[in-house]
């Protein structure tokens, strides 16, 4: 099979923002036709369809990896349910790097809140170098995929991830989850213009800024969407934050970020999911926002375990 | 089992009916044992009798037992 990505002059690397042909291009619309057909013919509608129960989350069976990984391929996520052994804080560490190499995942995001295996603890943090970032409070979070500040190509970008509860809020804390795929299609469904503008290398622009521990963090420049050719497959890069965020200015940039706010606010594909003890969900990167929570009544409070990768589910 | 807009989803590469055919066969190949013709693929050389091809494709596989 012929590749539908060109190079970049002079450099031997394939275009991540602008492929020749197939469902991403511009220029190929009976591609994507057929791509967009299959897309929404197989997506789920409800988060039960989502959902996977697995025995033993180190271990999981074939059939469980099957629905797995074949849900991770219709819709960029699943959800599974671990039960009791996911619910200790201990014992689900490992567990969950175990299900990760099974799903193939191993190239783990070097992140500055990790731990020694790579997990993130998201907790509400008071103190430490976690304290004061919004994902360990207990704030809701806007829509995003994660590490958009961190943008170095396909290669080196968050493409799969591992969230897993340990526990619960007492009340809040719920997800909204939506396919980037999805998102692209009902841009490109109501003007193609939006998507050429968020595939721009300069569309978004995240500033400089001082991290937690004293490293500085250089502004991070690129592409909305992109494509990694070696996965053939389509990657997004977003937050809609307002602060701390600058967009190219032009007209279609601005009424595609406009678009995209109201498909997030009223897309009927968002599903919305508040995880228990046990459950986690693994997906390639995909759109989610957290609602606020209240951990009253919890004594000890929410925690969920983050592990990224730069390798992707279901290829 | 194996769906049509499942493979086509997972193979954005594949942009002909003649590409479909070999990732069939290809699923065939690795094990699967039923097709299931969820979805009309319209590319532009797909064919009148599209189900009979993809069909013979996969069995042509399955059948000599590889």
């Amino acid at each position: 099979m012929c590749s539908m990505f060109n190079p970049l002059p002079g450099e031997g690397q394939a275009d991540v923002t602008s492929p020749a042909a197939g469902p991403f291009s511009l220029k190929d619309d009976e591609s994507y036709a057929v791509w967009r057909s299959a897309k929404l013919a197989g997506y789920p509608r409800a988060a039960g369809e989502l959902r996977v129960p697995i025995r033993d989350l180190a271990s999981p069976s074939p059939d469980e990896l099957t629905a797995l990984t074949t849900l991770c391929r219709r819709a960029n996520m699943a959800l599974y349910d671990s039960g009791p052994l996911g619910t200790d804080p201990v014992r689900t560490r490992p567990a969950l790097r175990a299900l990760a190499a099974t799903l193939n995942l191993r190239q783990i995001e070097d992140h500055r809140s990790g731990a020694a295996d790579g997990i993130v603890a998201i907790e509400v943090a008071g103190t430490g170098g976690r304290a004061g970032y919004i994902p360990y409070s207990n704030r809701p979070i806007s829509w995003h995929t994660d590490g958009y500040y961190n943008y170095h190509g396909p290669s080196r970008c968050v493409q799969a991830m591992v969230l897993h509860c340990v526990r619960d809020a007492a009340q809040g804390g719920v997800n909204g989850l939506l396919d980037h795929d999805i998102a692209y299609i009902r841009l490109r469904d109501r003007d193609p213009a939006f998507i050429e503008a968020l595939m721009h290398p300069e569309a978004m622009t995240i500033p400089p800024g001082e991290e937690a521990h004293g490293r500085y963090r250089p502004d991070n420049t690129g592409p909305v969407f992109f494509i990694d050719p070696v996965r053939n497959a389509l990657i997004m890069r977003y937050t809609a934050r307002k602060r701390n965020v600058s967009w190219r200015q032009d007209g279609t940039t601005r009424r595609a970020l406009e678009a995209l706010e109201e498909i997030l606010e009223n897309d009927p594909l968002i599903i919305s999911y508040k995880m228990t003890p046990g459950e986690g969900i693994v997906c390639n990167n995909v759109l989610h926002n957290r609602s606020g929570f209240d951990n009253e009544g919890a004594p000890e409070g929410r925690l969920l375990y983050r592990v990224r990768y730069h390798d992707r589910l279901g290829s | 089992m194996v769906q049509i807009s499942e493979l086509i989803i997972s193979h954005p590469e594949v942009t002909t009916f003649e590409e479909l055919e070999e990732l069939v066969k290809e699923a065939a190949r690795r094990g699967e044992i039923h097709l299931s013709f969820d979805l009309k693929p319209e590319y532009p050389d797909t064919p009148r009798r599209w189900q009979d091809r993809l069909e013979t494709a996969f069995t042509s596989v399955i059948g000599t037992g590889r």
